[in-house]
Order: structure tokens, then sequence, then C-alpha cells
């Protein structure tokens, strides 16, 4: 069956301006055609100029993120059955910059990342194994946020991040929210990182990132669990007879 | 960036597929901030028109709107289930038409 492709270019050190180039691609009769097929098969018999990042192939890693008809998503598990018919839009993630064609430069986005302090530092006083029930409350909260392959779908979706480039971004709160939830790990000064104007009150319920992410994580529930604590953080400070840290 | 400018691609709102595109969630967001600015024209107008129907009856619509709405945010806000998101729009709507509609209906305008 042959499938038309409109593919963003975009080539930094020659082009002026991004441009859309149409390919006509035959994908034989298999109904397990991906998106990333498609960019093989242009890429390999019809233009080897074309850019975009891979890796397994098989949605795991999160290198292939791209914006397919209009929705983020992983171009390995996108598949061509399921678009509409006529002609299939690919274009790069959005909010983050364009190195070439499909390529997004994502420096900008693991700087903000390490910001997050974005590994599990252990509390000193923590028994050896610590012991955490599958289906205790606290494993039950985190569930599935810990599933994040980090592939910038829900930081493309974000209209926040348009209108807010330093906002931290629904990936990396997820993440601080998976390290907060965590009673093994040491409290360190991670909620003080993301209650600042770009973290966790930049989200405003749009819930693009839990539609577009290939995971079905839900970064949206993860921020508002940050923002419920904050909002409990803010009443321990007003206690007169607190112990520890003053305000 | 290799020749140093850097280039973004943004979602253009002139772009048709944008719009087709927008989920439910985007769209409670949306209305929620338009809801917001039509109550301080209307509730303006109001002011200085404050017995026309017409008037009223759009105030009260985007009142409701937005109380509905924000009903939505307070509940999720609350913890309630995320994946519940989109009922909770519809439900929304559906409340603030009807409501709108009762409080319209059982509204004493007297004479």
């Amino acid at each position: 069956m042959v499938y038309s492709f409109k593919v963003f270019r975009f080539d930094p050190k020659k082009d002026k301006e991004p441009s859309w180039q149409e390919f006509q691609v035959d994908l034989g009769d298999s109904d397990k055609v991906t998106v990333m097929d498609g960019l093989f098969q242009i890429q390999q018999t019809q233009d080897k100029t074309l850019s975009f990042r891979y890796s397994c192939r098989l949605a795991m890693c999160g290198s292939c993120a791209v914006v397919v008809n209009g929705k983020e998503g992983l171009a390995c598990k996108t598949m061509l059955r399921e678009m509409p018919p006529g002609t299939i839009t690919v274009a790069p993630l959005r909010h983050i910059p364009v190195v070439k064609d499909l390529t997004v430069d994502l420096k900008g986005l693991i700087r903000k990342l390490r910001k997050m302090e974005p590994y599990f530092v252990p509390k000193s006083d923590n028994p050896e194994p610590a012991v955490i029930r599958p289906d205790s409350k606290e494993r039950r909260t985190i569930a599935l946020n810990t599933e994040c392959i980090a592939c910038g779908s829900c930081i493309s979706s974000c209209t926040m991040m348009h209108w807010d480039p330093d906002y931290l971004g629904p990936m990396n709160l997820n993440r601080a929210f998976c390290l907060i939830a965590d009673s093994r790990d040491a409290d360190g000064d991670r909620l003080s990182r993301i209650a600042g104007e770009n973290g966790i009150y930049r989200c405003h319920m749009e819930f693009n990132c839990t539609d577009v992410c290939p995971k079905h994580i839900s970064p949206t529930r993860g921020i508002h669990h940050l923002k419920r604590q904050m909002f409990w953080e803010g009443f321990k400070n007003l206690n007169p007879f607190r112990r520890g840290k003053s305000a | 960036m290799p020749n140093g400018t850097e280039y973004t691609l943004k979602r253009d709102i002139r772009d048709g597929k944008v719009w087709k595109n927008t989920l439910p969630g985007m769209w409670a967001w949306l209305l929620q901030r338009v809801s917001a600015i039509l109550i301080l024209v209307f509730l303006t107008l109001h002011f200085f028109l404050p017995y026309r129907r017409p008037i009223q009856f759009l105030l009260l619509a985007v009142v409701a709107f937005h109380a509905c709405l924000g009903i939505r945010v307070f509940l999720i806000d609350l913890g309630a289930n995320v994946a519940t998101q989109k009922t909770l729009f519809i439900v929304a709507l559906l409340l603030a038409i009807f409501g709108l509609f009762f409080v319209w209906s059982y509204l004493p305008f007297g004479g």
C-alpha cells in the first residue's frame, strides 16, 4: 500500500526557513507498519539526507518521539492503519530547538532534568533492605509514573512551555514527583526546587501531557500531588511550635 | 546551535489541524479562561446597564460555565482520579447548561 507522507525539513546550515516535503512510500501489504517504517523507507530509498532519531524501535527508549498529524507520539509505536486516510504529516517535537529535520536538541531539557536531582538519594537512617509493599498506599500513589522514558512528548504538547520556556515541564516534574513521593528518598530541597515560579504552579491542568504520553502516564496527577504537598507544607510553616528549620 | 540561530516549532493557532486535535482537557482550560474574561466584560456592562435582560442572561451564562468548570478544577486539585477528567468536563458543561436554565426560569423578575 502506498502512503503519502509530508515531512518537516529544515537544515539550519543550509536553509533560511523550514519547509515541508512530500513523499510517496510503498510499504507493502502488512498492516503492522509504523511511521518509523515510512521514515526508514524514505531515508533509504528516496532522500538520504532525512534526519530522525531512533534506537530501540519498540517503544522503550523514547528516542523517536515526533508529532504525527498534530499529535505527539513515538514513531515506532504509531501504526499507519490507525491514521485517517490522506497525507500523514510528520513534524519534530515542539518547544525544543530543532537540530535538523525531525531531530531536536535535548540539551536544554536534560539540563532542567539535572536541576531536579533526578536520582534516588537514600535517607541515612533507611533500614536495609527498605521494604515498600507493592500494595502499600505509597506504591499505589507513585503507580506507573516511574515508567517515564523521557521521550519529550509531554513537553511538546504542553502549551505552558510556549508561554514560559523556563517552565520545568511535565517530564521533569513527574520525575520529581516519583522521588518526593518515595519515603526512602532523602527530603533534601527537592520541594523548594519545584515550588518556584517555573515549577509546579505553571501547570494549569490542560491534560495534554496525559493524552500524548506513550507510556500512559499522567504527569498532571504527579504535579497535583506535589501541589497538595506544597499546600500542606505551607501550613507547617505557620505552626509557631514547629521543630526544625524556620521558614 | 551550529550557525548560531535557534528554530523552535510552536503550535500555530491559524492551523485548523491544531483545533481538530484539541482534546477535552485543553478545551476546559480554554473555556475557563475565556469565560473569565467574558465575566469581566458582561459584569461591567451589567454595572452600567443593570436592567437589560440579554446582558443579565449572558452574565449568568458565563458565570455558570466558569463556576462549573471551576468545580472540575477543584475536584482534581483535591485528588479526584485524573482518568475522570474528560467525564468531569462533560458533566461540568451539562451542569452549567441545566443550572443556567433552571436558575433563569425560576428567577423572580418581579412585576
